[in-house]
């Protein structure tokens, strides 16, 4: 069940851009929060996650607020129930509204791993051509971003819902995920010598601490 | 589907609300009207011509016809002005021609020079003197109509299963769009151009500068935040027609900079 907090929370963000709850709530067979708002581990600037399934709208503009539309059709698409984000819904959602029955037929896909592991690659090989262009501090954003996506990268491959950004951090800075664990993981991966020497530059354990002190957030 | 994924709001940290016990005037400072150094303002649309509109040019098939290497393009994308190399273009087309060439040596039906003749006078009777005497005109037209009709109802049995698999002809990496992004800001963060952000702590959005430099409700934001929407993507790739929207939108925002720098030096 969602909390009292989550709940005036969203009824706050909606009322700020001139919606109500009711608004939204009422007029979706489903509704769900996740992310790191839905396990109680957000920064005071997280956005709050909602998935909506039949909304009336396609989209929903709210400030603070990250929305996810499905139709109820699209529940029990293969194509959703081994989606990285349907396995996230399913294990750390928080249902405001609905059953869910779609999240017992959820099972992580490979196409989702290889999506990740495309997303990974494309970050890496592209890194060389554009990293004397950005400023420091999208470095520091880029080597977190890759270092998380290889978190997830693992997850996925070994069937596991992947947990908000936040657990991520919290793994990585206090050690219960491994750089050479991930520098593995990465050599799995079909990257050039320059992209898996960015890879290694991503994961080095210097870098633990950073995303206390970055707010790049991804997945929630 | 799952596209309707609406655009994370980057700029929104100030949505906790301290709770005071008695009521206090405020000045959104958000709201004030900007006073921008016009200077400024022709230099941030110079710096997304060049280095976002360009890079995007560069990396997808946007703003003009499609590139191969990245999976084409629909064709009926809307193009502008060739960036390609010549050579490309020119390769393209020749590819094409050659692919006419060879499905009209395999269809005879498909010989126009058979059974069309130039409407001019002088070709047209010339035509009807190497015209067989013994064939109406209309039958082989009919024929080779008909022959098309199945040879293309028989493509499109197949092209929907293609299409379904081949999703790189019309999806591009959210990397390539982001660190086109990137770049822009960080060379508006070297010139300075946005009070605030000469060194950042945490990475800035375009947004989020032009918040700052116009204020939140201006409409120059909006479009930034819209354009933001568009590159967003759903599971870390972008669609073309979102690209393409999206390099509109940026275009209309660099016109509108170009427009807004000159009337205030006006």
């Amino acid at each position: 069940m969602v909390d009292v907090h989550i709940k005036n929370r969203l009824r706050d963000l909606l009322s700020d851009s001139g919606m109500t709850y009711e608004d939204v709530v009422d007029a979706s067979t489903e509704v769900v929060i996740f992310g790191s708002r839905a396990v109680d581990m957000h920064r005071l600037d997280s956005d709050l996650d909602i998935l909506l399934v039949d909304a009336k709208t396609d989209r929903l503009r709210v400030a603070g607020v990250d929305c996810v539309i499905l139709r109820s059709e699209e529940l029990a698409s293969s194509l959703w129930l081994g989606s990285e984000l349907a396995s996230h819904i399913a294990e750390y959602g928080k249902w405001i509204k609905g059953f869910g029955s779609w999240r017992h037929h959820v099972r992580i896909s490979d196409r989702a791993a290889m999506r990740k592991q495309a997303r990974i690659v494309g970050l890496l090989m592209r890194a060389p051509k554009w990293w004397s262009k950005l400023h420091p501090v999208f470095h520091t954003k880029y080597k977190l971003t890759i270092r998380r996506e290889l978190q997830r990268l693992d997850l996925l491959r070994r069937k596991t819902p992947v947990p908000p950004t936040c657990t991520l951090d919290s793994d990585w800075d206090q050690h219960r995920s491994a750089s050479d664990y991930l520098l593995e993981v990465a050599a799995t991966l079909p990257l050039n010598s320059p992209a898996f020497h960015f890879a290694k530059i991503c994961v080095e354990v210097s870098n633990r601490g950073l995303s206390a002190r970055c707010s790049s957030n991804q997945t929630d | 589907m799952l596209r309707n994924r609406s655009r994370r709001s980057r700029h929104d940290p100030s949505k906790q609300r301290v709770k005071l016990l008695f009521p206090v005037h405020t000045i959104d400072m958000n709201l004030k009207k900007k006073k921008v150094n016009k200077e400024k303002i022709r230099r941030v649309g110079e710096i997304l011509d060049e280095f976002l509109i360009g890079n995007l040019e560069s990396e997808f098939p946007v703003g003009g016809p499609s590139k191969e290497p990245h999976g084409a393009a629909e064709p009926e994308l809307p193009v502008g002005a060739p960036l390609e190399p010549r050579e490309v273009v020119e390769q393209a087309r020749a590819d094409v021609e050659e692919q006419q060439a060879g499905e009209e040596a395999e269809d005879e039906a498909y010989d126009e020079t058979r059974y069309y003749f130039d409407l001019s006078e002088e070709s047209h009777v010339a035509a009807e003197l190497e015209l067989p005497a013994a064939v109406p005109p209309e039958e082989p037209r009919a024929a080779a109509e008909q022959k098309r009709d199945d040879v293309e109802e028989q493509q499109a049995d197949v092209e929907p299963e293609d299409e379904a698999y081949d999703q790189t002809k019309y999806y591009f990496d959210l990397a390539d769009v982001e660190y086109c992004v990137d770049v822009a800001i960080t060379e508006m963060i070297k010139e300075n151009l946005v009070p605030g952000y000469n060194n950042p702590k945490k990475p800035p959005t375009l947004s989020e500068m032009f918040q700052d430099l116009f204020g939140e409700n201006h409409k120059l934001t909006k479009q930034v935040e819209q354009f933001e929407e568009y590159i967003s993507g759903y599971e870390d790739q972008v669609h073309i027609d979102d690209l393409q929207e999206a390099h509109k939108v940026m275009s209309e925002i660099i016109k509108e900079l170009e427009d807004w720098g000159g009337k205030q030096s006006g």
